[in-house]
């Protein structure tokens, strides 16, 4: 009697069990769904021709066509655009990178003058609105460089050198601990050989998720370079020419098949990076948002 | 390097000049050596950081106190732009007053759809079902992906000639005939919330899974021994111990809410008749869409952009000071 009862009650939480997880695969796979559509209609759209995206409808398309970017690179001069967005994302990743490292290494490991005072400064900037408040004095400072027509003031005005990055990376850096240093400098080595060969070497992971991090903010910026490049459209990065490009077209005339092929090309190459690091590169961020 | 430590020198040598007391000279090598390099590694990130956070909020200070175009010579008007902000029967600053109500609206909305989505998906990955990981790397994925783009992407999905959406909605008999959802100021404002969330509450997520993971099991594992149900121990043991990280994260999505144009830029731009026009996208305008007002009123514009900072920066004063008790472990 006793063993009938013990088997229903294990068969019944078996069974409860089996019905969770059914919920629970139902959600994930709703949501799932969702967040895939978009990414797969353009994905699928650039295969479309013009014609059938404005007349049919569904996900698939009727017939495969190449031809959307074929015209990317033959009339888009998407070819330009995809190399702009490269230049910019690539070294505002490696000035970024630096930039923040460097800050964090100097609050961890040095005992500068002013040290309270920028910490609170950087916090301060990080809670007020900046974006909308200074993109326009932003832009006169890049006037004021002389760098409005090249794609250097795009880069040089998107470089993220503070923010939450400095903190976490002063975290890393002052959990390596003194000793570390302490005996670097017996061993003779400078305060810049201690950042480059000792401290940096030694918080890779977290490098690499900024990189990524970094790298993908650059990529999809938008405001900025769309200002910058109002009549400088060789300088245009991806997002801002695919977004120009629909509003030059008025309602229907838009080139759709040409402009998700340029989409397609925004959205493929962080995939990519993306596909390729997100296990640790969400670690990274988990392990981050803790610290902070 | 070479040319720092020949200043550094010659510094001191000055500095020994003035004073004929070594322990002096001493102090002041020592605070060189210990200032120096730090500043030459920094140097890079400060120069960034003054042109392009700390000068731009000097700017819009200054400014405001102006009557200033761009190009001609700056006028003093003491806060007679302020005036004209606050001056509730022109057109301009009622449009301002009301982008208020409606951006908070937008991020309550948004919030409150985002946050027990977040919380449900980071539950049931915390379970450690299979394929947890795969699913925890797709549903944060939308937020690498570049907005504006994406957002170019919806606006062929929400069309109401041929849209997939339209399609989709008419095969579940959600609606019966095909509408233009960006046509009309309600659904308009309602699909940009839409598309935001599904663009962000995979940050969200990862931000519970992290809360998540420092609950221990055995709290649980009583819980069940004395005889408490799975709605209860979520009552009393996961809420309670998500309650500190839930604070940084509305903290940090109201600061963002204010930071964003939502995707109405590119889906909208703000219409119908403003009704999507969130603060920043009708700071935005102000500055960079000339056909408001003609030319750049750059006085108004950092006038309107010192207040908003200002409203903001209460706000979240006000929010972390009345959410504190969660904050005390």
């Amino acid at each position: 009697m006793k063993i009938k009862e013990d088997t229903s009650m294990k068969f019944n939480a078996q069974k409860s069990k089996y019905l969770q997880n059914t919920i629970a695969y139902i959600i994930l796979g709703v949501i799932s769904v969702t967040v895939l559509l978009p990414v797969l209609y353009a994905v699928l759209g650039s295969f479309k021709s013009t014609r059938e995206i404005l007349t049919e409808g569904g996900l698939l398309p009727k017939i495969f066509t190449f031809e959307n970017y074929i015209d990317a690179f033959k009339k888009g001069h998407f070819e330009k655009y995809t190399l702009n967005s490269i230049i910019i994302a690539v070294s505002d990743t490696f000035i970024g990178l630096f930039n923040i490292t460097a800050v964090g290494f100097c609050f961890a490991r040095s005992n500068f003058f002013g040290k309270k005072l920028l910490k609170t400064m950087i916090l301060l900037t990080m809670f007020i609105a900046l974006g909308p408040m200074t993109l326009y004095p932003v832009i006169t400072v890049i006037r004021g460089m002389g760098l409005q027509n090249s794609i250097w003031g795009i880069v040089i005005g998107l470089v993220t050198g503070m923010g939450s990055g400095v903190f976490i990376f002063e975290a890393f850096f002052k959990s390596q601990g003194g000793e570390i240093d302490e005996a670097a400098v017996i061993d003779g080595c400078n305060f810049f050989q201690r950042y480059f060969f000792i401290a940096l070497p030694l918080c890779k992971p977290l490098i690499a998720t900024y990189s990524v991090l970094i790298f993908s903010s650059a990529w999809n910026s938008f405001f900025l370079p769309y200002i910058l490049t109002f009549n400088r459209i060789q300088n245009q990065p991806l997002s801002v020419a695919i977004v120009s490009l629909m509003d030059m077209g008025g309602e229907g005339s838009t080139a759709w098949g040409l402009l998700f092929a340029g989409a397609c090309l925004a959205i493929i190459p962080v995939l990519l990076v993306y596909s390729f690091t997100s296990r640790w590169f969400i670690k990274g961020i988990t392990e981050g948002a803790v610290k902070f | 390097m070479s040319n720092s430590t020949i200043n550094n020198k010659s510094d001191i040598a000055t500095l020994n000049k003035f004073s004929n007391k070594n322990t002096f000279g001493l102090q002041a090598k020592k605070f060189l050596g210990d200032n120096l390099p730090p500043f030459i590694l920094m140097a890079p990130a400060l120069f960034l950081f003054l042109c392009f956070s700390i000068y731009p909020i000097l700017f819009a200070i200054r400014y405001c106190l102006y009557d200033y175009n761009g190009f001609g010579t700056a006028l003093f008007v003491g806060l007679q732009k302020f005036e004209k902000l606050f001056d509730l029967s022109s057109q301009n600053s009622f449009n301002y007053w009301s982008a208020w109500p409606r951006t908070i609206l937008y991020g309550v909305t948004k919030l409150s759809i985002e946050i027990p989505l977040a919380l449900l998906t980071a539950i049931i990955i915390n379970t450690k079902i299979r394929g947890s990981s795969f699913f925890r790397g797709l549903f944060y994925m939308p937020q690498i992906l570049p907005g504006m783009v994406m957002g170019v992407v919806f606006v062929n999905m929400l069309n109401p000639f041929n849209g997939i959406i339209n399609d989709i909605l008419m095969s579940l008999h959600i609606i019966s005939e095909r509408y233009s959802f960006l046509a009309h100021p309600g659904s308009a404002f309602t699909v940009g919330i839409t598309i935001d969330v599904w663009q962000s509450f995979g940050i969200n997520m990862l931000f519970f899974l992290a809360g998540l993971s420092g609950i221990s099991r055995e709290l649980y594992e009583s819980a069940e021994v004395d005889g408490a149900t799975v709605g209860e121990s979520f009552l009393y043991i996961t809420l309670p111990s998500l309650a500190k990280i839930s604070r940084i994260i509305i903290l940090l999505a109201m600061v963002a809410t204010f930071k964003t144009t939502g995707s109405y830029f590119v889906l909208t731009s703000g219409g119908p008749n403003h009704s999507t026009e969130l603060v920043y996208l009708y700071i935005y305008k102000i500055f960079f869409n000339s056909s408001i007002s003609g030319t750049v009123d750059i006085g108004f514009g950092s006038a309107v952009a010192v207040v908003s900072a200002a409203i903001l920066g209460m706000i979240s004063i006000l929010y972390t000071k009345l959410t504190k008790k969660f904050d005390e472990d």
